[in-house]
């Protein structure tokens, strides 16, 4: 009865029936089937991780005073794995699979008063971080804000901005990337 | 006749080839070894980069400031050759890449009421597709860190360089604290 070595691949006992060209093509196949499946594909996924990047360029959204907006985005400059759809969301981005994730987005806002500009961002409407700087009269705030964060499949990612200039102010430019980094 | 299997074509003989065990076990064992061999390349090379300074630079006023950098921490692709571009990194393999860019400035006197410091990753020393901007009040000399990064799609050839403005009359000295990296993510 042939043995298997421990990822399966078969080789033939000392009690079995001569028969090499079986034995080695069973091996053969075994071994072709385990690099294929368990290698190749593995390192293919693993160089090629679920991607997005998308912005919004020199068009303004209205940001309420006060009050959290939730971004749009005209523009999806790569999408590996069907994050985004214009056709059905320009705000949303759904996370493909469970994995560790490096997210960074960017907002341009108006200038205004001295105050807070946010740049928020959210799983499922609800809050994981964000980033604040202080806006000034005499030119644009432009943040970045970068994380990692666990997310789960099917989450919906949205980048949201606020202000408390005391008057609404337009978000000029926008930009999202997504990538997942582990499993 | 020998036959391959199908997906990663290695050779396994017939039941009507001529007996030859040791030059058929040859066959696949050299087969299976140049295969995974190729996949240790591919696994080995993925593009990787950075830069980093060594040395204060001073900043102009008013003007785009590609930074220089002086060391190169890694690269895998050959993407930085800082003996022919001390600001550029180019695209060797096409792909989704993460990219990284920090400064850290000091100011050597007391700012301006309308300050602004803006720093951008650029790509092919054109466009402009991240920019951090800050502001500060007037106040004693200090240090300031800008960091930006993003994901962006790149050609093979497009160049990624990180640039500085300012409006501060004041002498100003880019810190030997300043990165570029970038990695690639996906195909």
């Amino acid at each position: 009865m042939p043995g298997t070595t421990p990822r399966g691949y078969p080789f033939p006992t000392y009690t079995d029936t001569a028969n090499f060209p079986t034995n080695l093509q069973s091996l053969a196949t075994a071994v072709d089937t385990d690099v294929q499946t368990n290698l190749v594909t593995a390192v293919n996924n693993g160089l090629n991780q679920p991607s997005v990047s998308a912005f919004t360029a020199a068009t303004n959204q209205a940001v309420i005073n006060n009050t959290d907006v939730t971004m749009t985005f005209a523009t999806e400059e790569y999408d590996n794995a069907a994050w985004f759809n214009s056709g059905v969301s320009t705000t949303n981005f759904t996370v493909p699979s469970t994995g560790f994730y490096m997210i960074s987005a960017s907002l341009v806002y108006d200038s205004g008063a001295v105050s807070g500009r946010a740049i928020i961002i959210k799983s499922n409407g609800v809050f994981l971080y964000s980033k604040t700087v202080q806006g000034v009269p005499y030119d644009v705030a432009q943040l970045t804000s970068t994380n990692l964060i666990n997310l789960t499949a099917g989450n919906v990612i949205t980048v949201v901005g606020r202000q408390n200039s005391g008057v609404t102010l337009n978000v000029t430019d926008k930009r999202i990337s997504i990538n997942k980094v582990s499993s | 006749m020998v036959a391959f299997t199908p997906n990663r074509n290695y050779p396994y003989s017939t039941p009507t080839d001529p007996a030859d065990v040791p030059g058929a076990l040859q066959s696949f064992a050299e087969a299976v070894d140049d295969d995974l061999e190729t996949r240790d390349a591919v696994i080995n090379t993925r593009p990787y980069v950075k830069l980093r300074g060594a040395t204060t630079t001073p900043v102009t006023i008013n003007a785009n400031n590609l930074l220089p950098f002086d060391i190169e921490d890694f690269d895998t692709d050959g993407m930085a050759d800082l003996t022919v571009s001390r600001t550029d990194i180019t695209i060797q393999t096409a792909g989704f890449y993460w990219v990284y860019g920090r400064l850290r400035i000091y100011n050597n006197g007391t700012p301006p009421a309308s300050l602004f410091y803006i720093l951008t990753l650029v790509h092919n020393q054109v466009n402009a597709f991240v920019v951090a901007r800050s502001h500060i009040p007037p106040a004693a000399p200090d240090y300031m860190d800008l960091c930006a990064s993003t994901g962006k799609l790149f050609a093979v050839g497009d160049t990624i360089s990180l640039q500085i403005a300012h409006n501060n009359p004041n002498d100003l000295n880019m810190s030997r604290f300043r990165e570029l990296a970038a990695f690639k993510v996906a195909v």
